[in-house]
């Protein structure tokens, strides 16, 4: 536990520090190609000099490159692509890659693939896959815990009812990274505390979303990503009426695309809210 | 009374029982007495809430666009004294799907409605222009069905341009159609837009029943094609345009329902417009019925999968019937 | 005063001309056959003449520029029956007929007393009051063509233009058609009809008005027009001797 935990923390004092030294010494072997969201936002936080091409994704809104890993070049799961960027290791998104895989192991280039992760331990489990791959070892880098960097909650600390709801009226019940993001922030999500017991990714019927009360609305994807017909949060009445209503807070879309180290920087800006959410109560 | 004001009559008792029925249903578990009350502002919060903000826009909604593709049904059978025409057959509804995915792209979502409208009326205004009635009836069809398939295909173009991961999803949105995301700022524009479209079509209809005898004959007796042409363009964009705006593509209404007048009220074209109109509106509302019925569990039935599941299988039935008599 | 007159008519579709600077003119109660080989000009004529064909050239009906009424008032003065018969809709006979009414609709469409009347007439007059309530998809051939003339007789225009109204009818069907006609045309009213049957014309035609190559060739009563030249020319054919006789329809 405290291993995974504790490459959450490095991971998240990586992508923090505004030049982020060369994890693996001073050359920038092994190169990484990632062909995913999910693998830029790991590899821009764990080896961003180590980065020869980002996915197909990389300049668009959910991005987390600056404006310098934005020129660099576009990677996708396509084996020519691939093998004509010639990195070391390509890092595949959850479910890419199985089939241009052999050709590209052929070619003498090592694959990765990233799980989706729910909660810590697949977290974990998909930095000791890029780690590996690159030959490192965890003992070898410094762990700092720091505890002050989230509020501590007691027993007496009142927990709010918390919805998360995306642009398109998307939400997510237990077994989802965004339950352990409500659950840290000292919160209970709103699907398992009025007993309807949803799990999962899912989007809720909108008058099931008129009966709930939620205390607290983290929302994600509002004005990132591209524009749909399907974004009741702007159009739909009891949507619109649950956001004017509730307190909320919004996280940017990129840090919640998948479970990635930024995931931390999402912790961070939902605690804040919330702690004055308490405050106000 | 006489049979044909009976039959006008029920009619619309049908259309408006199945609009009250639509009121009831839904995942929120609301009794009649309990929705009526809420429908006018008593009751639980949460249930006028449901009532005023998603059931009564969904029902009225679904009213105008059924309404609108009925009317357009008829009046493009009438135009082109073709059974089998119908604005989804013709590609109009692709046409208006591509022009409110086009505003979507340019992050114009308040000019939707105006791109859709634009979009069934430029596919409207060739089709009609090219074809009308002067060549066979199969080559009307035909070439309404490449419109549709090149409108469908330039909007996977547009959808491939803006890579998110959701924009499959928001393909099958745009193309199979569905009141889910009908909220109620939609009736602002739906409802006018689609009352001046059924205006215009009515206007034709009584020329589309001149046209039975042919474009020739029904211009030695007044008729004025050009007229006729514009106001059915302008008819059929509002309404389609309008409808698919809202809801996305739903095809196959003005097909059927024309067709199932009639055999119930007879084969005046101009008759069949105001009927077709009143038939759609109540079907288009049944039809949401069940897809809310069956989707209870979080997985959506497209309501144009079920007019499609309704409709295709007619389609082939009337072709074939057609083609071999 | 002519029923009808017209001078340097030109018509033609997509560019190319048909006929070219036609003169014609016609009286009331004449009843005039229109001949000539298939793509002389017949139906171009009479489109022009009905105002479905743009045309160049001055058209008058009883001193009345045809071309500066509205199209609704034409309609009430020049009937016109179309080549093309094909129906989709199973309409009633009755309702078939009934469209021949447009031009005096109201403005919610509703017909007349006065023209109710007048459907009936009609209806009786040409023997359709068995079929009236039948759809006209169900009707013989023969049966159809007499709706449909009966469509654009209760126009009760002066004028009627019937483009080959014989077309795929039995000979029996024929004389009957052909007589409708002239008992019209007996009546006032100035028909124009383009046939191919040149017995029919002989018999009953005041004038015959022969056309080849979107010209006129001859003018006048089928003895002068109906000569072995002309028919040479138009047909390729030498009239029989005796001239062309017509079948007699027998006693049922």
């Amino acid at each position: 536990m405290h291993r995974k935990v504790a490459a959450f923390i490095l991971a998240w004092l990586l992508t923090s520090s505004a030049a982020s030294p060369n994890v693996w010494g001073q050359e920038s072997q092994p190169t990484f190609a990632s062909t995913s969201l999910c693998g830029d936002a790991y590899l821009l936080a764990l080896a961003p000099h180590h980065i020869k091409a980002l996915s197909w994704q990389s300049r668009g809104p959910l991005s987390l490159a600056n404006a310098n890993e934005k020129t660099l070049p576009q990677a996708w799961d396509d084996a020519e692509r691939l093998i004509e960027l010639a990195p070391d290791i390509v890092l595949f998104g959850p479910g890419e890659g199985y089939k241009t895989q052999a050709i590209l192991e052929a070619a003498g280039i090592q694959t990765v693939r990233l799980e989706w992760a729910e909660d810590y331990d697949d977290y974990g489990h998909n930095i000791d896959l890029i780690l590996d791959s690159a030959g490192v070892e965890m003992k070898d880098t410094p762990i700092g815990m720091s505890s002050s960097l989230f509020t501590l909650h007691s027993e007496d600390t009142p927990r709010p009812k918390i919805l998360y709801l995306s642009r398109s009226g998307g939400s997510a019940g237990a077994d989802t990274y965004i339950d352990v993001l409500i659950n840290h922030v000292g919160g209970d999500n709103i699907w398992t505390a009025s007993g309807s017991n949803k799990q999962s990714w899912f989007t809720p019927d909108a008058e099931e979303l008129a009966v709930i009360k939620p205390d607290f609305i983290i929302t994600s994807f509002m004005s990132d990503g591209f524009e749909s017909a399907q974004a009741k949060t702007i159009t739909g009445g009891v949507h619109r009426q649950l956001l004017d209503t509730t307190p909320s807070v919004d996280v940017p879309g990129a840090f919640l695309s998948c479970m990635s180290p930024q995931f931390t920087d999402a912790m961070i800006l939902v605690d804040e809210a919330v702690v004055k959410w308490r405050a106000a109560q | 009374m006489e049979s044909g004001a009976m039959k006008l009559l029920i009619l619309i008792a049908v259309t408006l029982i199945i609009a009250l029925a639509s009121l009831f249903i839904g995942s929120a578990n609301i009794a009649p007495v309990a929705a009526i009350k809420a429908l006018f502002g008593h009751g639980e919060e949460a249930h006028v809430l449901i009532l005023q903000q998603l059931r009564l826009p969904r029902t009225l909604l679904g009213l105008a666009i059924g309404a609108g593709l009925g009317a357009s049904g008829a009046a493009l059978q009438g135009y082109s004294r073709n059974p089998l025409a119908d604005p989804g057959v013709l590609g109009f509804s692709a046409c208006a799907a591509l022009g409110a995915v086009a505003a979507l792209y340019f992050g114009l979502r308040a000019y939707v409605p105006i791109f859709a409208l634009i979009g069934a009326g430029l596919g409207a205004g060739v089709l009609v222009a090219l074809v009308g009635q002067r060549k066979r009836a199969s080559v009307l069809i035909l070439a309404g069905v490449g419109l549709g398939a090149l409108a469908t295909a330039v909007t996977g173009l547009i959808m491939n341009f803006a890579p998110n991961p959701w924009a499959l999803s928001e393909i099958v949105y745009w193309m199979m159609g569905s009141l889910r995301e009908a909220g109620p700022a939609a009736l602002l524009y739906c409802l006018p837009l689609t009352a001046l479209g059924l205006l215009a079509l009515f206007i034709t209809a009584p020329d589309l029943r001149t046209l039975a005898l042919g474009e020739d004959t029904a211009q030695s007796l007044g008729v004025s094609l050009p007229r006729l042409q514009i106001l059915l363009v302008i008819g059929v964009a509002l309404c389609v345009g309008s409808g698919v705006a809202v809801a996305g593509a739903i095809g196959f209404v003005g097909l059927f329902i024309p067709h199932i007048l009639r055999a119930l009220i007879g084969p005046d074209p101009a008759r069949l417009v105001p009927y077709s109109a009143l038939a759609g509106a109540g079907f288009l509302v049944l039809a949401d019925m069940a897809t809310r019925a069956i989707s209870s569990n979080g997985a959506t039935l497209y309501l144009g999968i079920l007019t499609s599941l309704i409709g295709v299988p007619f389609f082939l039935w009337l072709a074939t019937r057609k083609m071999s008599s | 005063m002519s029923a009808l007159a017209f001078t340097a008519l030109t018509a033609g579709y997509s560019g190319k001309t048909v006929i070219t600077k036609l003169d014609g003119e016609a009286q009331g109660g004449e009843f005039i056959a229109l001949l000539g080989p298939n793509g002389c000009g017949k139906s171009t004529l009479l489109k022009s003449l009905a105002g479905i064909l743009a045309s160049s050239g001055h058209i008058t009906s009883n001193e009345t520029n045809v071309r500066s009424i509205s199209a609704v008032k034409r309609a009430r003065h020049i009937s016109y029956l179309a080549q093309q018969r094909d129906m989709v809709w199973p309409l009633s006979v009755r309702d078939v007929i009934a469209l021949g009414r447009a031009p005096y609709r109201g403005p919610l469409g509703k017909i007349s007393a006065e023209g109710q009347a007048k459907i009936e007439a009609v209806i009786h007059r040409l023997g359709l009051s068995e079929f009236a309530e039948r759809s006209i998809l169900e009707l013989s051939g023969g049966e159809a063509a007499r709706a449909l003339l009966a469509r654009a007789l209760v126009v009760d225009a002066p004028l009627l233009l019937a483009d080959e109204p014989f077309a795929s009818l039995d000979p029996a069907a024929q004389i009957q058609m052909t007589e409708i006609l002239k008992a019209e045309s007996q009546n006032g009213k100035t028909v124009i009809a383009a046939m191919h049957d040149l017995a029919l014309a002989q018999h009953y035609a005041d004038q015959i008005w022969l056309m080849k190559d979107g010209a006129f060739i001859a003018k006048g009563s089928p003895a002068e027009v109906l000569t072995d030249d002309n028919l040479v020319r138009a047909f390729g054919i030498h009239p029989p001797k005796g001239g062309f006789t017509l079948p007699r329809i027998a006693k049922a």
